[in-house]
């Protein structure tokens, strides 16, 4: 007997969450109704489609919850550390140190979606030259410059060199404004040369064991601004390899949801849920303890929907792989609308998900971290680890989701097509995603719909 | 006959090449056709430039640096699309003992590449000619003004311009002249073929005891990159060349989708005591608009 969940608005919530509540809901102080968020601002909710569950209401809540916790760790006189651009490794190590807190000011770049672009923050990018030639993260700029996001961070950390540039000329304008930025160098993951020295990175790439040991140098420069700004503490102050551990006990039970959600053979919980509780692994939202907790009650979720025979419709759905995140997070809903689900991702930080080796000296592993990032190398290593990935969760298309003016966008969708059709035969489709995507909705949900139906005809 | 190796980055040192045996070629293509030049969002310079590496017969392999992604990712495809022989040069972008020390192993891959290439392993002699003779042709250069001064002046009296960006197109080349003809000067070329992108001078002691030390010290310290991180340098040495030149106005000529220029547009705009014109599209000083824009620039400043 299979039972069928179905997907709710931001209006079904309201009943919904009186009906837990009644029900005896257990919160945590940032818990509440999710309309109060949009009646703060973020009216993108509004045209969400959520899951029913208060473990994925928990998530929206921790999620959309984290400006006032940065803002109490101010309070508390707590160091807050801002990292930029590596997604995943400073982060383990500003966490490693007590009274620290990190996060990434990175994140803002959903912020033109989620407030629908009711936010200055734009406008002030727009002022300073940074228009719309750039990346959505240039939203960054103009919260930075209007303090209206998140507190001024007492430390700025920008890892720059293979990344890409809209992010490094944006840190650069941040730094004109006055502000004090480590930067620390992460070079391009080339291929070794076949006299060196190599090493197989988390995540399969390969990197030369001289690159390694560039990498770990700049952390270690990093590793020293870290401890001076938490006080002056040694720099063997230690704690890197408990930060890691706990970084990797979080990786550990976000695999096993996205293998419990992506192996499943009917969708166990919206994309949009899954994009959401990817995202906890790069700083944990600003407090650990409650990204796993999060992550432990959407795993229990998905678990008993499985053992329960629940899942959401569209039992035919097409699997799909998605490349890149959508600036526009309600094309996360309409892809399900379109008939597919995403059952495979590479959200530009898969090197968050995967473990850190623990039987390395800490800087060492964390640089080896820093050259899995996907980004830092060719795309058509890149592309190989999508197939790898768009085969072992059984993908039927594979979409690349381009992010309006960001400059690894004009040429890596060409490679990685080319290496799909190549290696996999599966169709493959390109979308330009804008920060709110309605206008273009129609042609979207054409250019999606023909991508499912490509792998709909080859079911037969 | 050496083989030619083609680069455009100013990060590769020709001396470099040379002393390698091989003949170090400067590439400034004309805009990218077919696939090149249809590609969204890929900048212009470096769709020309990997249009370019795909297509010629000539060159034995070609070199493209990471000073910014889209040439980072334009390497890959050039070599995936057109199995051409490419050797990606890491460029740091920040600044101290362990970039530099980057560099330098860029530099001998670099060297291994151009053995394997058909080049020969250099000796500290073969070095040293090949810095000296390269030293010297900047020095021929920098005596020789960048425009004639010749034409009609505009507004009643000539302008002096500095022009400032990244790299140029072949279609481009000519901007000098079509600015000397309606009145401008160009007294300092800082774009990423001009001065602002010339190696310091080689000392002469250190290249005897330490060619290769020299040739890195050289490029990693004298060129004013926009990338580099901080780069209060690149800044410091405009208004400082402004300043001795007696520049009136500086015109950016950049390329659509370059980030790297376009970031520091407006903060040139606000920091430099002269006034500034930003041109962006396929080319610098391309296309009609922007003659007319340059014109009012000139009429304004003169």
């Amino acid at each position: 007997m299979m039972g069928e969940l179905r997907t709710i608005s931001l209006a079904d919530w309201r009943g919904r969450y009186a009906q837990l509540r009644e029900s005896g809901l257990d919160e945590p102080g940032y818990g509440g109704p999710l309309e109060r968020h949009f009646d703060g601002g973020y009216r993108r909710l509004a045209r969400l489609r959520f899951d029913p569950s208060p473990a994925a209401l928990r998530l929206w809540n921790l999620v959309l919850t984290e400006e006032d916790r940065l803002h109490q760790a101010r309070r508390d006189g707590r160091i807050i550390v801002g990292c930029m651009k590596d997604l995943g490794t400073i982060a383990v190590l500003a966490w490693s140190l007590p009274r620290v807190v990190a996060f990434y000011p990175d994140g803002c770049w959903w912020t033109p979606c989620i407030m629908e672009g009711f936010t200055p923050l734009l406008k002030i990018a727009d002022s300073l030259g940074v228009g719309e030639s750039f990346c959505p993260v240039r939203a960054m700029l103009g919260a930075f410059l209007s303090g209206s996001e998140f507190p001024e961070p007492d430390l700025l950390v920008c890892g720059v060199g293979a990344t890409c540039d809209d992010f490094s000329a944006i840190a650069q304008r941040l730094e004109a404004t006055g502000r004090r930025i480590v930067w620390w160098e992460v070079p391009h993951r080339r291929r070794p040369e076949a006299h060196e020295a190599s090493v197989l990175l988390p995540g399969g790439y390969v990197a030369s064991c001289r690159s390694v040991e560039f990498v770990r140098g700049e952390l270690e420069r990093v590793w020293a601004a870290l401890c001076e700004a938490a006080g002056g503490l040694p720099l063997d102050a230690g704690g890197v390899a408990a930060g890691i551990r706990r970084a990797n006990a979080l990786r550990r039970r976000l695999r096993q949801l996205r293998e419990t959600v992506f192996l499943s053979p009917r969708p166990l919980m919206p994309s949009l849920e899954m994009l959401l509780a990817e995202m906890l692994a790069i700083h944990y939202c600003s407090d650990w303890d409650e990204a796993m907790r999060v992550l432990g009650d959407l795993c229990d979720e998905v678990t008993r929907r499985r053992s329960q025979g629940l899942a959401l419709p569209a039992a035919e759905a097409v699997r799909l792989f998605w490349v890149n995140p959508p600036a526009d997070l309600r094309v996360m809903n309409l892809v399900e609308e379109c008939g597919g689900r995403v059952c495979g991702t590479d959200y530009m930080f898969t090197h968050a998900l995967d473990e850190i080796p623990e039987d390395l000296p800490p800087l060492e592993a964390l640089a080896r971290m820093v050259l899995a990032d996907p980004m830092t190398g060719a795309s058509a290593d890149r592309a190989g680890r999508i197939c790898a990935e768009a085969e072992r969760w059984g993908c039927e298309a594979v979409i690349v989701c381009r992010v309006p003016g960001a400059s690894h966008c004009a040429t890596e969708g060409i490679v990685i097509a080319d290496a799909v059709r190549d290696r996999l035969g599966l169709p493959v489709a390109e979308i330009d995603v804008p920060p709110v995507a309605d206008p273009i909705e129609p042609a979207l949900r054409t250019r999606i719909g023909a991508v499912i139906e490509a792998a709909r005809g080859r079911r037969k | 006959m050496a083989a030619v190796v083609a680069y455009s980055s100013p990060w590769v040192p020709p001396e470099w090449v040379a002393a390698h045996g091989l003949r170090p070629e400067r590439v400034i293509p004309p805009r990218a056709e077919g696939f090149w030049s249809g590609i969204a969002g890929m900048c212009p310079f470096a769709a020309a430039f990997a249009c370019h590496a795909a297509r010629t017969d000539r060159v034995g392999g070609v070199v493209f640096a990471t000073s910014c992604d889209q040439m980072r990712r334009a390497a890959e495809l050039c070599s995936l699309r057109a199995g051409r022989e490419v050797f990606l040069l890491n460029v740091p972008f920040t600044r101290g003992d362990s970039a530099r020390g980057l560099y330098a192993d860029e530099l001998r891959r670099l060297g291994e590449w151009l053995v394997r290439l058909g080049g020969r392993s250099p000796s500290e002699a073969d070095l040293v000619e090949a810095m000296r003779r390269h030293m010297r042709e900047r020095d021929r250069r920098s005596r020789r003004p960048v425009t004639p001064r010749a034409g009609r002046v505009s507004g009643g009296r000539r302008v002096r311009l500095a022009l400032l960006g990244g790299p140029r197109l072949r279609e481009d080349l000519d901007l000098p002249e079509r600015l000397a003809a309606i009145g401008a000067d160009i007294v300092l070329d800082a774009t990423e073929t001009g001065e602002r992108c010339w190696p310091a001078r080689f000392s002469e002691d250190r290249s005897g005891e330490d060619p290769f030390g020299a040739l890195v010290d050289a490029y990693f310290d004298g060129l004013r990159e926009p990338f580099a991180r901080p780069n209060e340098s690149l800044h410091a040495w405009l208004a400082e060349q402004i300043e001795r030149r007696s520049v009136e106005g500086v015109l950016l000529c950049r390329f659509t989708w370059c980030d790297v220029w376009a970031a520091e547009a407006e903060r040139l705009r606000q920091s430099l005591p002269v006034p500034l014109l930003e041109l962006d599209g396929g080319g610098p000083g391309g296309g009609a608009s922007s003659a007319g824009r340059i014109r009012a620039f000139l009429e304004m400043l003169a």
